[in-house]
């Protein structure tokens, strides 16, 4: 069978998000925020030395939940160190202990290499998805869903953390998180909360010229209506926009996702400026609807300051990936297929489109029985 | 007359081995939140290329300004640029120094001089520690940063840093030569013209 690889990258991101990638992540609302556990759960506390700065070590918390949980909040708190901390619900055999490799006390709940499991940010979010994204050396934070929407995890789910831990004090340190859960049953949730994602798979970032890094700028426009019609039957695009994740790399300094209407004109729903290198999440509230617009439109600037043109990749690549939250009882996802240099902007920037054709998106109905 | 030499070294011998004036306790040597922008320094540091600049407003910066005592705690989504800033390193406050460039063409800062009083008193033998680090140094490839540390007429944190690198951590133990009265003039400096990331963390009287 031959697999295109845009439908491949496209699939990956609709399995939830090719997006979180690699590294931290605001959220939500800041501070002590109200919150009633359901579930609490402290890791392992973790070591780190003076100057120390750890990255690559898991932390799993198995929920053992026989049922489905609808989440309404999270709520983290740490003893300091966590620079910061991308956590995911996977299914429980998605990251098994590795027992040659880390011998046969090796638990699934418990501290781990990440690579001894194989885990990556971006499977994880596709075998489940987001659940919660520290911000950067946040010691308490709280994300919560807008009232009447939830965050569905599937029975037999394991939390998953790629941590990042530094020490910037004088004194070795010994600090764990702790995670507080905010459920609520079935029949108080209204929306369940499905992923829209997107992630470039054709990235052309120029490099530097004369020694003068050059900015640049790389977007998708998607419209949805035929995904909306395919797969939901719907004539006419209708959703809100609960929660966004924007991700990219060392080169990133923007990011934008915007509704883009039928006379091209765009709603700003979320937008990064001057972040270099970290992916960022936050909460929409209230939820922002799209007002009728089809199309939505994600962009990403970079400042290449290399003699290459990076394109897509890891450590020494770029991305321009995004996860939404919506209420549309819609799965999609896309990596857009031909990209085209589009000249100067306005700005002054180098400019890149990406080709999002109606084939270009993957998608499907999350719910049977509506969101 | 004899008399007056013996008194003039008598004052002398007192003031050099440090009255009550200079003593000295462990403790915090700066507040990061008093740092401000200066010009002094040249004679320690050297004087600034011909090029040099510090865009010393912040641009673009609704937490501007910053509040008085406190650090400042950016949102995930603030669009503010700062080429200085006591920046929330929970526990810790940190002198926060960023030369990112707004604008590819325009430098934002890179040659920088901040300067506060010393908070306690150094006596002779008292023993600095002096803690910066820096993030991934990115740009421009080759180059160079330096991150230094003044004491009055003494450099006590003095480190070329190649670029690229990735993290550090700098730290310095002076041993003070002399006594320096609470008040002394204390000076951060940061040399580079990439768009990178730096910070005094703290320093202690040990």
């Amino acid at each position: 069978m031959n697999v295109n690889p845009m439908r491949l990258i496209a699939l990956l991101a609709i399995l939830s998000l090719l997006l979180i990638g690699c590294g931290d992540s605001g959220t939500s609302n800041s501070g002590a925020g109200q919150i009633t556990p359901t579930l609490t759960h402290t890791y392992d506390p973790q070591m780190i030395d003076v100057a120390e700065e750890t990255w690559g070590v898991c932390q799993s918390w198995v929920l053992g939940n026989e049922e489905p949980l609808y989440v309404k909040k999270v709520r983290q708190t740490n003893e300091g160190g966590w620079h910061h901390s991308n956590w995911f619900y996977v299914p429980e055999n998605a990251y098994k202990p590795n027992y040659e490799v880390e011998g046969p006390d090796a638990t699934l709940e418990g501290t781990w290499r990440c690579s001894d499991r194989g885990f990556r940010e971006y499977l994880a979010a596709a075998a489940g998805g987001v659940f919660f994204a520290q911000s950067t050396q946040a010691m308490q934070e709280l994300q919560a869903f807008p009232d009447g929407s939830a965050l569905e995890i599937p029975p037999r789910s394991v939390i998953v953390g790629s941590t990042h831990l530094l020490n910037i004090s004088a004194s070795p340190l010994e600090t764990a998180m702790t995670m507080d859960v905010e459920t609520v049953p079935r029949d108080e949730v209204d929306i369940r909360l499905t992923p829209f994602s997107f992630a470039i798979s054709r990235i052309e970032i120029p490099p530097q010229v004369d020694g003068v890094p050059t900015e640049s700028r790389t977007s998708l426009l998607c419209d949805l209506t035929d995904s909306f019609q395919r797969h939901l039957g719907k004539d006419e695009v209708d959703y809100s926009i609960y929660y966004v994740l924007g991700h990219y790399h060392q080169w990133g300094n923007y990011f934008n996702l915007s509704f883009v209407h039928e006379d091209g004109s765009r709603e700003k729903v979320f937008e990064i400026k001057n972040s270099i290198g970290e992916p960022i999440g936050s909460i929409i509230d209230p939820p922002m609807h799209n007002n009728g617009a089809s199309k939505l439109r994600s962009e990403c600037g970079f400042l290449n300051n290399t003699d290459e043109t990076l394109r897509r990749g890891l450590q020494y690549g770029e991305m321009c990936d995004f996860l939404a939250y919506t209420d549309s009882n819609l799965k999609i996802g896309s990596g857009g297929s031909e990209n085209h240099y589009m000249g100067k902007g306005e700005n002054g920037l180098e400019t890149y489109e990406v080709d999002c054709n109606d084939d270009d998106i993957t998608g499907f109905k999350a719910y049977p029985d509506g969101p | 007359m004899r008399s007056r030499v013996a008194i003039g070294l008598c004052v002398c011998i007192l003031w050099s081995c440090g009255g009550t004036e200079a003593a000295s306790s462990p403790g915090p040597l700066v507040d990061n939140t008093k740092w401000v922008w200066t010009t002094d320094g040249e004679e320690l540091f050297g004087a600034p290329p011909p090029d040099s600049v510090c865009e010393r407003m912040p641009i673009d910066c609704p937490e501007f300004p910053w509040p008085a005592d406190e650090c400042v705690e950016f949102e995930a989504t603030s669009t503010c640029i700062a080429s200085f800033v006591p920046e929330c390193w929970p526990p810790f406050t940190v002198m926060a120094v960023y030369t990112r460039m707004p604008n590819p063409t325009i430098p934002l800062c890179n040659w920088i001089t901040l300067e506060q009083p010393a908070l306690r008193a150094i006596r002779a033998g008292d023993q600095v520690e002096v803690r910066m680090r820096h993030a991934p140094l990115n740009a421009p490839v080759p180059g160079k940063a330096r991150m230094s540390f003044a004491i009055g007429d003494q450099i006590a944190l003095d480190e070329d840093v190649l670029i690229p690198s990735d993290f550090d951590f700098l730290s310095n133990t002076w041993t003070a030569p002399r006594d320096y009265p609470a008040g002394t003039r204390l000076l951060f400096h940061v040399e580079n013209h990439g768009a990178n990331e730096y910070m005094l963390i703290e320093v202690n009287v040990l």
